[in-house]
């Protein structure tokens, strides 16, 4: 025995042996225990998370701020034919928001011919993000609210523009938004003109895929795709993205939400349809069904 | 042992933590939010194997354990698996801890290879077994020639920027020549 390293171990070795399987045993029972009742196990997680990233923000803060900075430095080369560009674009721009002035305007004297009642108990929540998941094969970010700020699990994040992901985690002050792209994530959209209903789940691609397409002569590259509110998840209507035919000819999605650049999202408080409990109350109240229902069966 | 000794593998370890800790900070930064065509090497167990190839003594098995284990936690991974299955790992190195010593880098990180290679298959067998939801196997493997390939870095960024060296095969026999 030539290492004092090993010396004690020759007498220990049998003690060694057994705390190293009895520390396989447990993480093994703990890896079983989550298999069998995942949401407990996952809570132990998020207040693992919820105790640890929020702490070390300021190690990492500089870290991210500073790989930003320099990436957009490196745009600045391009900065004169971008500008260029950007003119152009504001230019059509002006003309798109002239014709979107009116059209709001004219929608609004509609809707208030026909007396649409909108909803208006859609408010958000803004908030930073902290980390993402760290491992290649899972796409969430963690934000810096949470229970605390009333987050609850469901809800919808989304950026300036579109939408991004849904909650799956709250802690007290973090949350976890699961990005579209996921292999976990599967959401219901609608394909707009023609109001085709589908699932949109990730497959950890750039580009989520479209699953269940009933028509396929349809659908056109180019077509927006917004959430349809099915299932009571998100709200109806936020922006997806649009249709695009991918590399391998199946129909995908080009998110409009800005993935590259994620640093603030809104969380959309939002709590799903009011549920319907009596099936009379679809038709007409109950106290108006049980009066008059002779007279109309007389009258036939 | 002696005070110098134990004060020695007290830093040794809490390096070991520290090291961990900035590699895990550093995947979670939320800087590549796009899918990439490559996967990131998985650095943790590239420095625990590196680590216990040089010093098994340095590094006790409940440390190892830990780190994995929150790493687990913190990266979203299934708890535990990964943990059991690198303790293993870590346990049938220091059982040939005398014949790996001797071996160049190169022919080490052919037994690295070997070894993530049967652990990503453990991983994958445990966690279909169980049903649980996990990436392909393809894209699981896709990862390992690029761990593999971070490997040799890990072992030289120890080696100097640490000074964590294999000992020298003593000279003489007997207590005490190896220090």
């Amino acid at each position: 025995m030539a290492y004092d390293g090993d010396k004690g171990q020759d007498h220990f070795r049998p003690i060694r042996r057994i705390f190293a399987g009895g520390l396989i045993l447990v993480c093994l029972a703990v890896f079983l225990l989550w298999r069998i009742d995942s949401p407990r196990v996952e809570r132990l997680r998020t207040d693992v998370v919820d105790a640890t990233l929020p702490r070390v923000q300021w190690a990492m803060a500089p870290i991210t701020a500073l790989v930003k900075m320099s990436d957009n430095f490196s745009t600045y080369s391009a900065l004169y034919q971008q500008n260029q560009e950007l003119r152009r674009e504001l230019q059509q721009m002006r003309a798109w928001k002239e014709a979107a002035l009116q059209l709001e305007q004219k929608n609004a004297r509609l809707l208030d011919l026909n007396n649409v009642k909108l909803d208006a108990r859609l408010t958000y929540v803004t908030g930073t993000v902290l980390a993402d998941s760290g491992s290649p094969f899972r796409r969430s970010v963690l934000l810096n609210v949470g229970e605390h700020d009333g987050i609850q699990e469901g809800w919808a994040a989304m950026d300036g523009i579109g939408l991004v992901g849904r909650i799956s985690g709250v802690g007290r002050t973090t949350a976890r938004v699961i990005l579209l792209t996921d292999p976990a994530s599967s959401i219901p959209v609608t394909i707009q003109p023609s109001g085709q209903r589908v699932l949109l789940s990730g497959d950890n691609s750039t580009q989520p895929r479209i699953e269940f397409l009933e028509s396929v002569e349809l659908v056109r590259p180019g077509d927006r795709v917004v959430s349809s509110g099915d299932a009571g998840v998100f709200p109806a209507g936020i922006l997806v993205g649009q249709v695009i035919r991918g590399p391998d000819n199946r129909f995908r999605v080009r998110l409009a939400a800005d993935y590259e650049r994620l640093e603030f999202l809104r969380v959309l408080r939002y709590s799903g349809p009011e549920p319907i409990r009596e099936t009379g109350q679809i038709v007409r109240p109950l106290a108006a069904m049980q009066g008059p229902a002779q007279p109309e069966a007389a009258d036939e | 042992m002696s005070e110098g000794q134990f004060f020695k593998r007290l830093m040794f370890g809490g390096l070991f933590v520290l090291l961990c800790a900035m590699v895990i900070m550093v995947k979670l930064l939320p800087l590549d939010l796009q899918p990439g065509p490559l996967p990131t090497p998985d650095l943790v167990i590239c420095l625990v194997v590196a680590w216990v190839i040089r010093r098994p003594d340095g590094l006790p098995v409940w440390l190892i354990a830990a780190v994995v284990f929150v790493s687990d936690l913190l990266l979203m991974q299934p708890p535990g698996l990964w943990t059991a299955i690198a303790i293993g790992a870590t346990e049938y190195l220091r059982r040939r801890h005398k014949r790996l010593q001797p071996l160049s880098v190169l022919a080490e990180t052919g037994v690295f290879a070997a070894l993530y290679t049967a652990m990503v298959g453990l991983n994958w067998l445990a966690l279909t077994v169980t049903f649980a939801d996990q990436p392909s196997l393809g894209a699981q493997l896709l990862r390992m020639p690029v761990t593999v390939a971070a490997y040799p870095f890990v072992v030289l960024l120890c080696a100097v920027g640490l000074g964590l060296r294999k000992r020298p095969v003593p000279e003489g026999f007997g207590r005490g020549s190896a220090r």
